[in-house]
């Protein structure tokens, strides 16, 4: 089952982003932006200690201590930070808004201090003398588990936040004599988003309307204000308006609820003035949530054809101090273990995911959320065991690879998987490296070459049905949509996603369109203000152009619904005969009326409207899927790279992503996504890892520590795509947003194991770093 | 990481600039291009009661080749070097000169940033030092009190950390007409990501006194390799015939002078020098192009 060709208008055009003049031009508005007179500016006093006892915060004596808020003068203002799941397993520990007593982590906050400029407020937090009895912190979230330490929470009885396991299948295949065994030990490092544009908000008051209005650069809004109000003591949701201006990305690390929106919130709230924080680089390194970090150790068990019988892994993650809302600390190990399988059919699985606390900042989410990790370690254990074989490692994929006639498939940690042809976009990944970059070049002797192949299988747009059973305590799985049809014949669609670089004000005017037939431009897509759009859950988990844009799919159909009944009573037939053309309505009889005539004839010419059709032109739409496990979208990257084996430099030569995420709404954003996803992804396998002295102090909290690569080091990326449109979802649109950033660190490695063969080089980590594949070419005999 | 209050001094003259440091002393830093000292302020490693700002001062801006000797004034930019004009009969260094410039960093920081500035600022990563140590360029230091001449080894006294006092402006580098014509050159800067600091930075020369062969982005400072440079200079002959000899020989150098090195770390700034050697080894038909990464 493949989409059409022509079988919609404007779906599936490759039209530029709306989006794009502003940025282009300069002229978008980000928090940092937003004109607010009489502002106080806040800067943040955070730990400089990893773990130990806060005795006291010194204010030297000439300091205003109004300018100074504390955790005494927060605590009666709002609440600790309670994340948690429904689950007995889950430990839960509140994150406290500001510290007292313990600090856990560096960059954990300690105070807030405003002045009329954000310099002159890093001045007075500078002067600011943080007394702290530093206690010997918990850095190794895998030693942890062997030899537990003094749990960091009070009221925990270890530092485990959550440790799950289950065996799925036949036990007795894990201890069958017949079978082949390969166990492997894989570690990945611990990396952020690092967006263009870090956090940051403006608090202040509106006198006139009484609400407390808070610019946020953040990716829920409605989900801010409702933590917003559940925190704050004396003010209730509806008294709390949220903007959220123009983002410059946010890729998951502003989805979580942090504690800089809630305290700036309650200072306001407290004096009546307006408080703005822009987070600056050094605060996003250590104070917005880090991810990933995984060590797991995975074991396969397979017979002499290549059949893979079961699949044993263990997946411990650096969870960091606290959970964050609404992520948790047990966000990446759940989910790297509930997907690991992949594209597999392999129904014998026992796993266990554990997530421990440590003294680093806390992680939270970032495009891919342990899939990565769960696709490393999957897909570098095939290449392990096709190389035991000696079989092609394409082939052994196929081998084990869920067939077309298999859908929708239920994998054994339950995902129910949609639509697809797994194999066929391994078949052309291989086609694209054979064509391209066969025959391998080892040049000299110096320069080896390597192919390596990884695929994926991308939940995404998870509805009700998936948060429930993973504990969450909210469980949602709907959009809305509002739209507006104005007298003049234009649409206005308001959404409650949050699009911060996803280009949504195009992609889902494209859907509007199509449902509509008003021209693109005659449709203006508006986000991110709670006094606006109707409740929504933002944007996280590839779920808006699924989730809103069936909710606007909806509103439109109601909106053409209303202006053909319209124009049926208008033009004097039956309505079943109204045909729509373009954006006219059109009777047998020849007469028409336009989008505009229908609006104003419901809005200002009333004497016109029959009393039986009520007046007015705005629908609101609601879009819950009929099965809501989610779409499955799914990938197979392949990537050349070449080794200088004298000084283990790895140079990615080229880079192919074969990608299906069904109908596919505007081809442009699809490639935009794929190629910057990829390019985390590279990232992620090259050059970025936050890293830790033992002592618990972050020592790469720059650009020139911590490098992300920039377009030298992004070659050209080839895209191929298929498009099986979901069975689930409106259009058969399935959600990608995060897929490009899964399969960069398992091809990668994939590629620089083949390479680097010849000496037993087996890639076990991300970051690659050019001084381990050194030390193990020259341990392998490979140096002069 | 705003930058803390600081009061900055905008000197008309370079005497005016004497007079500032001179009643300043510690209290003032000198900002010239800037690249290296507004990141320190804004991490705030240093906290000066004043800048003296010294990018007025279009007598520092004086770039000169006089009797063969090059002498670049204190606000000679990494931009400048690399668009030197090519000029027919030009010392042989110059060349290598601009090629070294134009794998500083990127393009906004090669504008800005000055050669000067960056000998000052004395970063062991930094590119200039060890041209110029390999070079034997001399540094010309002016205070109220005279004049001094140092070479690069006078000067720096250790990472981050110079000779020059207080009171003192750098005025100017300068390298002998005898040290800007070698025989033969090369130069390899391997990086892990475009625009960072180097890895591995080596430069070789090749004069009628032999061969020197230097190493920077390692240690304290830049230095020669002394056996591996003696060792060219004795057995002229095939490359690829010593290269394993040479090797070990460069490897011996760098463990002696630094260390704390791996074992890979040391296999790699070898493996460095060799690349640099290549480029300056004489040999027959096309050059054969170093591919890093």
């Amino acid at each position: 089952m493949t989409q059409a060709p022509g079988q919609y208008k404007v779906i599936g055009t490759p039209l530029p982003r709306v989006e794009d003049q502003r940025h282009l031009n300069a002229t978008a508005r980000f928090v940092a932006d937003i004109d607010c007179p009489g502002c106080r500016e806040v800067a943040f006093l955070r730990s400089p200690v990893a773990f130990g006892r806060l005795q006291e915060i010194i204010l030297p004596a000439w300091l205003d201590a109004d300018s100074v808020w504390t955790a005494e003068r927060i605590e009666p203002l709002a609440k600790p930070i309670q994340a948690g799941l429904l689950r007995e397993e889950f430990n839960q520990a509140p994150l406290p808004l500001l510290a007292r007593d313990r600090v856990r982590y560096v960059g954990e906050l300690l105070a807030a201090v405003t002045a009329d400029t954000r310099a002159e407020a890093e001045d007075l937090a500078e002067s600011l003398q943080p007394d702290i009895e530093p206690f010997p912190p918990v850095m190794d979230a895998w030693d942890e588990l062997s030899k537990p330490s003094t749990p960091l929470h009070e009221g925990l009885a270890s530092n485990v936040v959550m440790r799950i396991g289950r065996t799925v299948g036949d036990p007795d295949c894990f201890t069958d004599a017949k079978l082949r065994t390969i166990s492997r030990r894989f570690s990945m490092g611990r990396i952020l988003a690092s967006p263009l544009e870090g956090r940051g908000c403006v608090t202040c008051f509106d006198s006139k309307s009484g609400e407390l209005v808070v610019y946020a650069s953040h990716q829920r809004p409605h989900l801010l204000r409702s933590f917003l109000a559940e925190q704050l003591y004396g003010i209730s949701e509806s008294d709390i308006r949220v903007i959220v201006p123009d983002v410059g990305g946010g890729f998951g690390a502003k989805s979580n609820f942090y504690a800089e929106e809630l305290i700036l919130a309650a200072m306001t709230l407290a004096t009546g003035k307006p408080h703005r924080w822009t987070e600056d680089r050094y605060e996003h390194f250590v104070g917005s949530n880090h991810s990933r970090q995984h060590e797991h150790e995975i074991k396969a068990y397979f017979d002499g054809s290549g059949r893979i019988h079961a699949i044993q892994a263990k997946v411990v993650v650096d969870s960091g101090a606290y959970s964050s809302k609404t992520s948790t600390g047990a966000i990446e190990a759940n989910m790297a273990t509930n997907v690991m399988l992949g594209p597999y059919d392999i129904t014998n699985y026992k796993f266990e995911a554990i997530s421990v606390f440590t003294n680093k900042t806390p992680v939270g989410p970032f495009r891919g959320v342990g899939r990565p990790a769960g696709c490393f370690a999957m897909e570098r254990i095939m290449d392990e065991v096709a190389h035991e074989l000696g079989m092609d490692p394409i082939e052994l994929r196929l081998k084990n690879i869920i067939h077309t006639d298999q859908f929708p498939y239920t994998t054994a940690t339950g995902l129910y998987y949609d639509s697809g042809d797994y194999g066929e976009a391994l078949r052309k990944a291989r086609a694209y490296a054979d064509e391209h970059w066969l025959p391998l070049r080892h040049e000299g002797g110096r320069y080896r070459e390597g192919i390596g192949y990884a695929i994926y299988v991308e939940q995404a747009a998870h509805g009700s049905v998936e948060w429930e059973r993973r504990g969450s305590p909210l469980v949602y799985g709907h959009e809305a949509a509002r739209a507006t049809l104005s007298p003049d014949g234009s649409l206005t669609l308001d959404v409650g996603t949050l699009g911060h670089g996803q280009g949504h004000e195009t992609s889902l005017a494209q859907v509007a369109a199509e449902i509509t037939g008003l021209p693109v431009d005659a449709i203006r897509v508006r986000q991110g203000d709670t006094a606006r759009a109707p409740y929504g859950m933002g944007s996280v988990a590839s779920r808006s152009m699924v989730m809103a844009g069936g909710a606007v799919a909806a509103a439109c159909r109601l909106i053409v619904d209303k202006a053909a009944r319209i124009s049926a009573a208008v033009l004097e037939c039956e309505e079943s005969s109204i045909k729509r053309e373009d954006n006219a309505f059109v009777a047998p009889s020849g007469k028409r009326l336009d989008y505009a005539e229908v609006a104003s004839i419901a809005l200002v010419q009333l004497h016109r409207l029959p009393k039986h059709i009520e007046p007015g032109m705005s629908e609101e739409g609601l879009y819950r899927p009929k099965v809501e496990t989610g779409t499955f979208s799914y990938g197979v990257h392949a990537v050349h790279v070449r080794v200088d084996i004298l000084t283990g430099m790895v140079k990615i030569k080229g880079y192919v992503v074969v990608e299906d995420c069904g109908t596919v709404v505007n081809p442009l954003i699809v490639d935009g996504q794929v190629r910057g996803g990829v390019a985390q992804g590279i990232g992620q396998a090259l050059y970025e890892e936050l890293r830790y002295s033992s002592e618990g102090q972050p020592v790469s909290v720059t650009f020139g520590e911590y490098t992300v690569p920039s377009s030298m080091e992004v070659p050209r990326i080839e895209i191929i795509h298929m498009n099986t449109p979901s069975p689930f979802s409106e259009f058969g649109m399935k959600g990608m947003g995060e897929g490009g950033a899964v399969g960069p660190p398992a091809a990668i490695a994939n590629a620089v194991s083949n390479a680097l063969r010849p000496w037993g080089v087996s890639v076990d980590r991300v970051p690659i770093r050019p001084d381990d594949l050194l030390q193990e070419t020259m341990d392998g005999g490979g140096l002069k | 990481m705003k930058i803390p209050p600081v009061e900055i001094r905008s000197p008309q003259s370079v005497e005016q600039a004497l007079s500032v440091l001179a009643r300043l002393g510690s209290d003032a830093r000198i900002l010239a291009g800037g690249q290296s000292l507004l990141p320190m302020l804004r991490y705030r490693v240093i906290n000066p009661y004043a800048l003296v700002d010294i990018s007025r001062l279009k007598e520092l801006r004086s770039l000169q080749t006089e009797g063969g000797r090059l002498s670049l004034g204190a606000l000679v930019t990494h931009r400048d070097i690399e668009q030197l004009p090519t000029q027919e009969g030009e010392p042989s260094a110059i060349d290598l000169l601009r090629r070294h410039a134009a794998e500083i960093a990127f393009r906004p920081i090669r504008n800005r940033g000055t050669v000067v500035g960056s000998l000052l600022h004395a970063d062991p990563k930094g590119d200039w030092p060890l041209m110029f140590f390999a070079l034997a360029a001399q540094v010309e230091l002016r205070s109220l009190r005279g004049i001094r001449h140092l070479s690069l080894h006078e000067l720096i006294a250790g990472p981050l950390q110079t000779k020059c006092a207080v009171d003192e402006l750098a005025v100017s580098v300068t390298v002998s007409g005898e040290r800007l014509s070698p025989l033969a050159w090369g130069r390899s800067k391997l990086v892990h990501r475009a625009g960072e600091y180097a890895m591995c930075s080596a430069i070789v020369l090749r004069y009628e006194s032999g061969w020197e062969c230097w190493v920077g982005a390692l240690g304290d400072c830049p230095f020669m390799l002394k056996t591996a440079s003696a060792m060219l200079g004795d057995a002229p002959g095939e490359l690829p015939d010593m290269e394993t000899k040479l090797r070990e020989a460069a490897m011996q150098d760098l463990r002696m002078n630094v260390p704390e090195l791996t074992a890979v770390e040391a296999y790699r700034h070898a493996q460095n020098v060799m690349d640099a050697l290549c480029q300056a080894w004489p040999r027959q038909g096309a050059e054969s192009e170093i591919q890093h990464g």
